[in-house]
């Protein structure tokens, strides 16, 4: 059985009269350790594929199983506990919530789910891992875009899933910051984390093991450098 | 699975033991501080409410008070009072208002004589100019204890003797305890009894037989002229007690049929209470529209706060959706913030009027003229509940709406909000 | 800045309507009353006088509370300050007192306001000295 399998899944949404088909009849697998950036133009339907794979969207047709768990067919509380304990979301853009803390930001998920232990500590580890802790009692308003991600993948460790899940982790970031989020991916995956991320960035995907192209909703192995 | 480095796990208690740990309270407190004027308005806004409701039922539960022990311990079914004072008559039972109004006592025994009269029990008011304890007038009332029914049930304890000269009863507001002695017109006085709170008049009144307040007016005439000192045979009242059976109203007009040439005129009591009831019911109704009016404008402005807030943080609570909470949990925690608000601003209502109600009750009493009698504790603490409770439930109810509609939206569009 | 600010004024609203109580807003008797009896003293003008003092010494603590920027001055302003509000409360109540008839301006409302005005001021300076030095513990 593999980790994370894809069959048949699809996203269909209406503009106007139109239907649009942004995902269409996708097949995946992923296995447990892999470290899989999936590249494409904007519109191609990657980041629709992102989250109906961590459960934050509805597929019109087919099916996300997770370790032979079909995460569509569970209900709230139970895909609300799958992604708190068994996936790490880093969503685009800035996903902090701006009246917490750093501290308080990354502990969060922590107090979501009914864990026993002391989060405190945990977050205080990850913090001082990545290099953020001298800001750990600031708040996101006071943090760059660079600081601001490595705060995301820190609070998306919280609960040591077992995949991450990036939805374009370096977009709006300079080569430098760009690479050492990448590097961070990087060692994060080196421990046993399975990593999905999307990009639209050819210079992220050195530091995977498997691409995939996605373009006008359908996948594909490897780089395409053309698109139909 | 645990850290990036894969290594052993730091010690990190001494940087972690001031932090307060993550709760739904927390986190709604600090989403709350952030935007503290939009909080302080919000929570104005009920504790508007509940000052209003609980300081307004109060207000009239002790009016009704007054009112029910009013005319439980009325005693008399009509005051026969001289012509033209039958205003002054109510001023002096219900405000303690010094009087001065007079006829002839001989008509005590006429009025006894009405067919339907069962007691009487004639009354002389006189107002000091003075007292020892008292630097305002206060109203003296002479009545004869071997025929009274009206004062007597009153008092607080027991007289094993009838009211001698140079004894006196004093009204529960008086500062002045039994066995000490007062000083009226530089004559002395023994205090004997004291009578019960009765939200009336008789709370600031002197009580003594009609020969000592017959007394009191001729001393007083060193200062002024005393109808009283010149006629010893004056009274300014007399209670009538009726007989079972007969009809008020019957025996009021007989007695003003017989008498009221001879200057005497009456007062039903009945009516004089279910007067001042209607009045109350008016007020009454009046303080209940405004919370009600309240009520409804801070569940109003509320709900259209809340939605219009909690719409704008579309993208923060599906942050909170996409870290793994529930539809319940995002509920809970809206909820939270709104019983906060409640909270805060229900116990700050309550707390206003409790610091205006109680410590200014005697004000208030004399600025309502009416009998104004506080309830016990046990029916203050159940108005201060039923009164909390309503007010709490303001915030809840004005966020249950888009506390659920929030949790319905698909985390992955909300995320996208106002990109 | 703020919470210089915020403090500095609500203690200094709160010394001036305690000037303002008996001055105007529910002024007690007069100093001396005429009865039959001679010319009474009424105490209750005094508790006010005194209270007007308290009053003025609260409006300069808290204009003091704005001035200054040092924490712990400040802690040691609304420390002084809560127990300039005790001493505002003994007063109509045991130092110097008031008339005895609860029906009396002075027992009806003077009092009344002057001590919650108080106890207000009191609390809530309590309340800031309690905060500084909570701040001032922190590294």
């Amino acid at each position: 059985m593999m980790f994370l399998e894809i069959q048949g899944l699809s996203k269909q949404y209406k503009r106007g009269e139109k239907a649009f088909l942004a995902v269409g009849s996708v097949d995946l697998s992923i296995d447990q350790g892999d470290f899989v950036s999936i590249i494409g133009r904007s519109g191609s339907g990657k980041s629709t594929l992102l989250n109906m794979i961590a459960g934050l969207l509805t597929p019109t047709a087919g099916n996300i199983k997770l370790e032979g768990t079909d995460i569509h067919a569970l209900n709230d509380k139970q895909i609300s506990e799958l992604r708190n304990t068994r996936m790490g979301y880093i969503p685009q853009g800035s996903g902090v919530l701006s009246n917490l803390t750093i501290f308080d930001n990354v502990r969060l998920p922590y107090y979501l789910s009914k864990r026993q232990g002391d989060a405190a500590g945990r977050a205080s580890f990850i913090l001082d891992e990545i290099g953020m802790s001298s800001l750990a009692d600031m708040l996101p308003a006071q943090l760059s875009g660079g600081e601001i991600r490595r705060v995301l993948i820190a609070r998306a460790l919280m609960n040591e899933p077992d995949i991450l899940i990036a939805d374009e982790p370096t977009s709006d970031l300079d080569i430098e910051t760009a690479k050492e989020i990448m590097k961070l991916f990087a060692r994060i995956n080196k421990s046993g984390t399975t990593i999905l991320i999307v990009t639209h960035e050819l210079d992220t995907l050195e530091f995977g093991n498997r691409v995939l192209s996605m373009a006008s909703g359908r996948l594909t192995e490897g780089i395409q450098l053309t698109y139909n | 699975m645990l850290c990036i480095s894969g290594g052993r796990i730091k010690n990190h208690r001494k940087a972690c033991m001031d932090r307060k740990p993550l709760s739904t309270v927390n986190i709604a407190l600090i989403n709350l501080k952030r935007k503290p004027l939009r909080t302080g308005g919000l929570i104005l806004l009920v504790s508007l409410f509940a000052f209003t409701l609980f300081g307004g039922t109060v207000l009239s539960k002790s009016l009704e008070n007054g009112l029910s022990n009013l005319s439980k311990r009325m005693g008399a079914d009509i005051l026969a009072v001289p012509y033209g004072y039958e205003a002054d008559v109510q001023s002096a039972l219900l405000r303690g208002e010094p009087s001065t109004f007079y006829f002839e006592a001989a008509i005590t025994e006429k009025i006894a004589g009405v067919e339907g009269v069962q007691n009487v029990s004639p009354q002389l008011y006189i107002a000091t100019l003075n007292a020892g304890c008292c630097s305002y007038p206060i109203q003296l009332i002479g009545f004869e204890p071997e025929t009274d029914f009206i004062i007597q049930p009153w008092m607080s304890n027991f007289l094993d003797h009838p009211l001698a000269d140079g004894e006196i009863v004093i009204g529960n507001s008086l500062n002045a305890q039994v066995g000490q002695k007062l000083i009226f017109f530089n004559q002395t006085f023994l205090i004997v009894a004291r009578l019960d709170k009765t939200g009336m008049g008789f709370d600031t009144s002197v009580f003594m037989n009609l020969s000592t307040a017959k007394q009191m007016a001729r001393e007083s005439e060193r200062m002024k002229a005393h109808p009283v000192a010149e006629n010893a045979d004056l009274i300014s009242s007399v209670m009538v007690e009726i007989k079972d059976g007969y009809d008020v109203k019957e025996v009021a007009n007989a007695i003003l049929q017989a008498y009221a040439g001879e200057g005497v005129h009456v007062v039903v009591a009945k009516n004089m209470i279910s007067d001042i009831s209607g009045s109350l019911r008016g007020l009454t109704t009046y303080i209940f529209t405004l919370a009600g009016v309240l009520w409804v404008l801070a569940v109003g402005v509320l709900i259209i706060v809340f939605a219009i807030t909690l719409n704008g943080r579309k993208r923060e609570f599906s942050i909170y959706r996409v870290l793994g909470a529930p539809r319940s949990k995002l509920a809970k925690l809206i909820l939270c913030e709104s019983s906060l608000i409640s909270l805060f601003g229900t116990v700050g209502g309550i707390i206003a009027a409790t610091l205006v109600v109680f410590p200014f009750s005697t004000y208030i009493s004399s600025l309502l003229e009416y009998p104004y009698l506080q309830p016990s504790y046990g029916t203050l603490l159940a108005v201060a509940v039923v009164s909390s409770l309503v007010s709490f439930a303001v915030g809840p109810l004005a966020s249950a709406y888009s506390a659920i509609k929030i949790g319905r939206c698909e985390i992955y569009t909300a995320m996208r909000e106002n990109e | 800045m703020k919470n210089r600010f915020f403090s500095g004024m609500v203690v200094a609203i709160l010394g001036l309507l305690i000037i303002l109580v008996p001055v105007w807003i529910f002024p007690p008797c007069s100093e001396v009353i005429e009865t039959a009896a001679g010319n009474m003293r009424m105490k209750c003008f005094w508790s006010g006088q005194a209270e007007i003092g308290i009053g003025f010494l609260i409006l300069c603590g808290g204009a003091l509370l704005i001035v200054f920027k040092s924490p712990l001055i400040r802690l040691g302003l609304s420390v002084m300050l809560s127990l300039i509000g005790v001493l505002g409360i003994l007063i109509p109540t045991l130092l110097i007192g008031g008339c005895e008839m609860a029906t009396m301006p002075c027992r009806m409302t003077t009092f009344p306001a002057l001590i919650i005005l108080n106890l207000l001021m009191g609390g809530f300076s309590a309340a800031n000295a309690l905060h500084l030095w909570r701040q001032n513990k922190k590294p």
